[in-house]
């Protein structure tokens, strides 16, 4: 059992829609309102030629997840070796300095060796070659 | 009942299989080579503030490694000389020259001249220089002809694998202390140098760690 309903064909104004005229420029078709439409979205809007809104998320994303794991956070920092302009004596790096010295006492002096890195004091311990041990 | 998916789905389990392992092997394969000291390190030879040239200094005037990085005897720090040491000579050698104004300047106002670091040991790793010195592990082995660039370049990769090259089997490296400074020194010959090797390292009673606390404590 063949059903076919048969629907009249659309007329002319049924496929377009009934035009209603929102202003007396618009019925009058002036220049003036036909600029204003070309320019009804921002400046360019209308110039952009062969390229797509989807095409442009889908290239600017993928760059964007390349630039994440594109290594660009691997680069290595570039670090400095600042020498001494005039070498002082006696200093080796990476090396204790010591120096004799001596604390007062109410009776003696007592003799002291002090231990630097770097010119860093680190430790003060007695002077066993001293007079007075601490 | 239609079918959903056509027979061709009854492939795709082993097609996603074989997929998932060509990815895999690409990454492995890319890490392995990509991410690796050898990669990342060697050739790397920065711009420096003063174009010193290696080649010229120690390998055309023939000026030994220790007059400039005096301390590497002494201390596990081999030092880069400081601006006093290069205004020894270039106060009466070239005292004009335009290429030498950061050292002038350096030396007159005390500030240092910010060299550029090439070769660095990670901070977790300890590494001695005068210890290797001092027992025939010459510069050569770890910096490469450095007698012959002209400005310093990553020669070796510094990777673990690199340094534990050496600790096992020291004797294909250590050489006569009198030549460690010696840059153009080789061994005659690959044997030579084993049997020579193998008696200074008895000698010397070397016996370099190589277990993990040796470099990482």
């Amino acid at each position: 059992m063949n059903k076919f309903l048969k629907h009249p064909e659309p007329s002319e104004s049924d496929l377009k829609g009934p035009h209603y005229w929102k202003s007396l420029d618009e019925l009058a078709e002036t220049d003036g309102f036909k600029n204003y439409l070309h320019r009804e979205f921002p400046e360019g809007a209308s110039e952009l030629d062969g390229v797509n809104r989807r095409q442009f998320m889908k290239v600017m994303s993928a760059s964007f997840a390349f630039a994440g794991v594109g290594l660009t956070g691997c680069r290595r920092p570039e670090k400095y070796i600042m020498p001494f302009s005039q070498q002082p004596e006696e200093i080796v790096h990476g090396k204790p300095l010591y120096y004799a010295s001596a604390m007062p006492h109410r009776k003696d002096p007592i003799a002291l060796v002090a231990e630097t890195h770097e010119g860093r004091p680190t430790k003060l311990e007695g002077n066993s070659r001293g007079s007075t041990q601490g | 009942m239609s079918t959903i998916f056509s027979k061709e789905a009854n492939k795709a389990p082993i097609r996603i299989v074989i997929a998932l392992l060509m990815l895999g092997a690409t990454v492995t394969a890319g890490v392995t080579y990509y991410m690796t000291p050898k990669y990342s390190r060697v050739g790397y030879q920065p711009i420096q503030p003063v174009a010193f040239e290696h080649s010229l200094h120690a390998g055309e005037l023939g000026i030994d490694c220790r007059y400039c990085h005096s301390q590497v005897e002494k201390s596990g720090h081999s030092n880069v000389p400081s601006t006093s040491t290069c205004m020894n000579c270039h106060n009466q050698v070239k005292p004009l020259s335009e290429k030498l104004q950061p050292v002038r300047d350096s030396f007159a106002s005390g500030e240092a001249i910010p060299w550029v670091q090439v070769h660095k040991a990670p901070d977790y790793v300890y590494f001695n220089h005068s210890v290797h010195v001092n027992r025939g592990v010459s510069c050569y082995e770890c910096h490469g002809q450095v007698n012959e660039m002209d400005e310093i370049r990553h020669e070796k990769s510094f990777s673990m694998a690199f340094c534990l090259e050496c600790h096992r089997n020291p004797e294909e490296r250590i050489r006569p202390l009198d030549k460690v400074f010696d840059l153009d020194w080789h061994p005659e010959s690959k044997e030579q140098q084993l049997k020579d090797g193998n008696e200074m390292k008895e000698h010397w009673k070397v016996n370099p760690p190589t277990s993990c606390s040796g470099c990482h404590r």
